[in-house]
């Protein structure tokens, strides 16, 4: 399982006398579920897409693993950071193009030179890993529904077996179901062993699923912590335009009105320590 | 006649073998935030296309403020109603913010200085006016929806419609709009209709509409639609906080109070209970 490290990097496009990035220094550890704040602008995406290998560092160093890239990297040595690594852009069902849905999933093993065999193998079980159907295979992926189109893009990249699993904004466009069935998805990948780094926008993604927080502003990294500690420090969320999740909100209301009451994060918390007070209340 | 009333409106896409809407009747009233909500392909989309002439009924009549939807009336319908869909980055045609008004008004043969009027009214309305010279394509996706509403605004109609416009934006963004509307509505008596899985845009509305297979499931007040936490479960549409929050205490045991709360309600509720 690889650990990401990033030691100092900064990045500018190559358009720009201003820097996208500028000395961002994060530990990633392998296996963790990383969630990405910030608003639009702030250098997310800038910052994955140094660790997919498809942006070079400007200055510093990115390691993925047993793999170094610095400003000096060619073009095969970030090619390596994406073999450990599969990027799921946003809204990635506007770049299915093939005839079929098992085509499209193929797409990403055949450029890795996999072997027939190995290929329909990876389909097979992506196509089940994202809990579609197998009958969907030999259908055309552009008759599918919104929420099962996404499943197909992001089936395309779990077909090549990444240990690490970048995604923007996965649940943007799709309606509550789909949204809570692609969220049960991704804690199934993580809980598989892979690491997980989630661009998002949903704080109440946030307080259910990771356990590291990044929080970037101006392609400065403010911060990495808890999603509890960054929750309570109600400075630093309006400093970076940052909602508190619902469940937190309320527990805040509450404690101004003189309810006594811990920290907690879901709403599924809340719930569960403030059920015994109400149930044994003398109202 | 005010308001829109759709009568006995059967409806089939070319090619299908059932149809989407059949003899349904509905009636939004002028003024009002209507929202419809329901699965995918229960026919929400197609009602607010019936209503925008863009179909035409097999069957029924469409009545928009006493006017017949007909192919004979959809210049002076089209004026009347407008629609914001849900992807925003499809509806552009300007190279500028301002061009791009402006090319939805010069169907209506206005004269110069009163498309520019128009233009700057409407960028004004929705916080615009300082990129009215920005290309559409560099603008968030929250900016892209505002300028389309400056659009349909421009055209000074008298109902709105949103297609999911909020889906694709960020928590922000969506607020942004959604707090336009809500002053619109107020400020120029706009008849809202709203199609969403959102439940903090749900709970903005007046009047929630269900509409499923078989037509029209259930309309009413928001607060008696949203309090049916089943129905919601049921179609798949998201669930107000204070509603989630209600129903996970009832299932630890907690007596809470029927109905529907708002999360400021909820708060009080909570605190009158807990002090």
């Amino acid at each position: 399982m690889p650990e990401i490290k990033l030691n100092n990097v900064a990045f500018a496009y190559s358009n720009s006398k201003q820097r996208a990035l500028t000395e961002v220094n994060l530990t990633i550890p392998a296996g963790s579920y990383t969630a990405l704040v910030g608003h639009t602008g702030s250098g997310k995406s800038t910052l994955v897409s140094l660790i997919d290998g498809l942006l070079k560092p400007t200055a510093g160093q990115i390691t993925v693993g047993k793999q170094t890239v610095d400003a000096s990297a060619r073009r095969q040595d970030l090619a390596k950071l994406r073999q450990h690594v599969g990027f799921v852009f946003q809204f990635p069902e506007q770049q299915l193009f093939a005839e079929t849905v098992a085509k499209d999933i193929a797409f990403g093993p055949e450029n890795l030179g996999w072997g027939q065999e190995r290929v329909a193998t990876a389909v097979q079980e992506a196509l089940n890993a994202v809990g579609l159907p197998a009958d969907l295979a030999e259908r055309s992926p552009f008759m599918l529904s919104g929420g099962q189109m996404r499943r197909v893009a992001i089936a395309g990249v779990l077909a090549m077996q990444p240990e690490v699993l970048i995604l923007d904004e996965p649940t943007a466009g799709l309606d509550a179901k789909s949204t809570e069935q692609l969220l049960n998805l991704i804690a199934t990948f993580h809980q598989e062993g892979r690491t997980i780094i989630l661009i998002t926008h949903q704080m109440e993604q946030v307080a259910r699923y990771a356990d590291q927080v990044v929080v970037m502003n101006h392609g400065q990294l403010v911060t990495a912590t808890t999603p509890a500690q960054l929750f309570a420090d109600s400075q630093l969320m309006a400093a970076n335009q940052l909602n508190r999740p619902a469940a937190v909100q309320i527990a805040h209301q509450l404690r101004k009105r003189g309810v006594d009451l811990q920290a907690v994060l879901t709403l599924d918390q809340l719930a569960k320590t403030l059920a015994p007070r109400l149930k044994g209340g003398t109202d | 006649m005010d308001g829109i009333k759709l009568e006995n409106i059967t409806y089939t896409y070319p090619g299908a073998s059932q149809p989407v809407l059949k003899k349904l009747n509905l009636q939004l009233p002028r003024g009002q935030w209507t929202t419809l909500i329901g699965k995918n392909g229960s026919g929400k989309s197609t009602i607010a296309r019936l209503i925008d002439g863009l179909l035409v009924a097999d069957e029924g009549q469409v009545i928009v403020n006493g006017l017949t939807v007909t192919e004979d009336h959809l210049t002076t319908l089209h004026r009347q109603v407008g629609i914001v869909f849900q992807n925003p980055d499809n509806q552009f045609v300007g190279a500028t913010v301002a061009d791009d008004i402006a090319f939805g008004l010069e169907n209506q043969q206005l004269p110069r200085d009163e498309m520019t009027r128009r233009i700057d009214k409407a960028l004004a309305r929705v916080g615009m006016s300082q990129l009215a010279d920005t290309e559409p394509s560099l603008l968030s996706g929250g900016q892209k929806q505002r300028v389309a509403i400056a659009g349909i605004l421009a055209l000074e109609p008298q109902v709105i419609i949103l297609d999911e416009a909020t889906s694709m934006l960020d928590p922000a963004g969506r607020q942004t709009v959604l707090n336009l509307l809500a002053q619109l509505r107020q400020e120029e008596s706009l008849t809202i209709i709203t199609i969403t899985h959102d439940p903090v845009e749900m709970t903005m509305a007046d009047k929630i509409v269900v509409v499923d297979q078989q037509g029209i499931a259930d309309e009413g007040p928001a607060g008696e639609i949203l309090c049916q936490a089943d129905l919601l479960h049921r179609l798949g549409v998201g669930i107000p906080v204070a509603q989630d929050l209600s129903e996970r205490l009832a299932a630890l045991g907690v007596a809470v109070p029927a109905g529907y709360l708002t999360t400021n309600e909820m708060v009080e509720w909570l605190c009158r209970k807990l002090s």
